[in-house]
């Protein structure tokens, strides 16, 4: 039950780590005696900053130039980014739609935090009441705290992303990045794979007196899908299941002067995530099979400007995109030709 | 090392840690206890009469287990236990009899010593009253604040309780020599975790 208890709010990605390992305090039998769509309803609220931040944050860290490299040259990033969440999604009002959940109080006006907003007493939480299908109140709980991350360690509330590349340059211009992770089993506790393929190509060449412009300009399309699952209790075949794709299409220009590269982007992104709770959870009436699929979905125009110094082989990036989660990535690698 | 990589590489989302608040949340329940069933009696040769006052009874609810019944999954990480709120109802008073009650309750932890809860009148029984309110924490009147927090202290320790009644009945009309009916107590509780520190 404890276990069943981590998933609600931490949902399966959050579910190995320490801090999760116990409960939000909200037991996700009762939110399933509360029906399955009223579950839903409430944890895609709760979760939403974490999965939109991790969609957006997916799509960075793809480049540090728009000069591909030559043939045969080759690099080896390694990033980490972090997904600005917004003020706006710190908090969430109770979705509508709810039919056996609501505020036990009907006049509190106090919204609900999300997993990304403060980190709040019980006393500070608005309190949920959960009914049966009749209308009997099963169960009162006060709404999940947000994790208050940005009060202790980082100076803002952003989604980690880390992502580690390969850049490889071929011909006329042209590079292909790929983002690669075989399928990991880990004891039976989850398992995981990434795949991602970038092209970046350089139109400069195509431009009349293209030696003359004092810039690097190219083209850069990419895609990254991740399928990650973590098994709940494997006993009952319980898994969560989290499947994450994006996808981005950027004009890219830069300008190097001496070892340092300065280089912006325009373009779009998107990104489409499902997470799902698989396998029978049983409350004290019924059995749901599969109950929990959530989607999330957005996409947008997305601009970034960022910096690389390279010392010898070494190279060290800085990039900040503009979009509805401002993105911040660093990155360190080795760059050859 | 490959979960801490797996933690990394699947692009979990890694926590830094919880605020000075950690995972604390407030569950709440009203759990109702087995009725006690309750005998008023008269002598046959006052059936249908007025009677002034009836000989005190004595019922109790027999041992009660609320946290381990009801909270016993969150018992490990409970900071403590509020009663909210203590209701009764009273069912099966038959129509055509009519009673008032005195009533004094008590209660009595498992292993201890009797102590006063408080003491109610209940006027027209025979309406068969339905969740009224006997204690209210943010209006805790006449009750014995010491033995509510006796039973709070109890309900974190895992320990048992009963609920004793003493019943007078005054202004009694009854159509039947014995009158039984059930009183029906609820509490509201909540308990209060830390999950997280």
């Amino acid at each position: 039950m404890k276990k069943t208890l981590l998933i609600l709010f931490a949902a399966c990605f959050l579910a190995i780590s320490p801090n999760m390992t116990k409960a939000q305090g909200l037991d996700f039998d009762t939110f399933l005696e509360a029906g399955i769509d009223d579950a839903s309803l409430l944890l895609e609220s709760y979760l939403q900053p974490a999965f939109e931040g991790f969609g957006f944050g997916m799509n960075s860290g793809w480049y540090n130039t728009a000069k591909p490299h030559k043939f045969l040259g080759f690099d080896v990033t390694v990033s980490a980014s972090l997904a600005r969440v917004p003020d706006t999604r710190q908090f969430f009002t109770l979705p509508t739609g709810l039919t056996n959940v609501s505020l036990t109080n009907p006049s509190d006006t106090r919204r609900l935090p999300t997993v990304f907003g403060p980190n709040l007493g019980a006393d500070d939480l608005p309190e949920l009441r959960f009914t049966d299908d009749n209308g009997e109140e099963l169960i009162r709980i006060s709404a999940p705290t947000g994790l208050g991350i940005d009060e202790d360690i980082v100076p803002f509330n952003a989604v980690p992303v880390p992502m580690v590349q390969l850049g490889l340059g071929l011909f006329k211009g042209t590079e292909v990045k790929l983002r690669y992770i075989p399928e990991q089993d880990f004891d039976g506790d989850g398992g995981m794979k990434l795949f991602g393929i970038g092209i970046m190509h350089d139109i400069k060449q195509y431009l009349p007196a293209e030696k003359l412009l004092p810039f690097d300009l190219s083209v850069f399309l990419g895609y990254t899908n991740l399928e990650s699952y973590v098994n709940i209790d494997e006993d009952a075949g319980q898994t969560a299941e989290f499947n994450a794709s994006a996808w981005t299409v950027q004009g890219v220009i830069s300008k190097k002067i001496l070892f340092f590269t300065a280089f912006a982007g325009l373009g779009y992104s998107n990104y489409d995530i499902d997470f799902s709770m698989l396998g029978n959870y049983t409350t004290e009436s019924t059995t749901f099979t599969d109950p929990i699929k959530l989607n999330y979905k957005d996409n947008g125009i997305r601009t970034n400007i960022g910096v690389r110094i390279k010392l010898l082989f070494l190279t060290i990036t800085g990039e900040y995109a503009l979009q509805e989660y401002n993105t911040l990535t660093a990155g360190v690698g080795i760059s050859i030709r | 090392m490959r979960k801490t990589f797996y933690l990394i590489a699947c692009l979990t989302l890694v926590l830094w840690g919880c605020g000075d608040a950690g995972v604390q949340s407030d569950v709440s329940k009203n759990i109702e206890i087995d009725p006690i069933a309750v005998r008023l009696s008269v002598p046959a040769l006052v059936v249908g009469q007025l009677v002034p006052q009836t000989p005190p009874i004595n019922v109790n609810t027999g041992q009660i287990d609320i946290s381990s019944d009801e909270f016993d999954e969150y018992l490990d990480d409970t900071e403590k236990f509020t009663i909210n709120q203590i209701t009764y109802t009273i069912d099966n008073f038959p129509a055509g009899s009519s009673a008032d009650l005195d009533i004094d309750m008590t209660i009595e932890l498992q292993g201890q010593s009797v102590q006063q809860l408080l003491s109610i009148r209940v006027d027209n029984v025979q309406n068969n009253p339905v969740d009224v309110l006997l204690y209210d924490k943010n209006a805790p009147g006449s009750v014995n604040a010491a033995a509510i927090t006796s039973l709070e202290q109890a309900l974190k320790d895992g320990t048992s309780f009963r609920v004793g009644m003493t019943l007078v009945g005054e202004d009694v009309t009854l159509q039947t020599q014995d009158v039984d009916f059930n009183f029906i107590f609820k509490f509201d509780v909540t308990a209060r975790i830390q999950l997280v520190d």
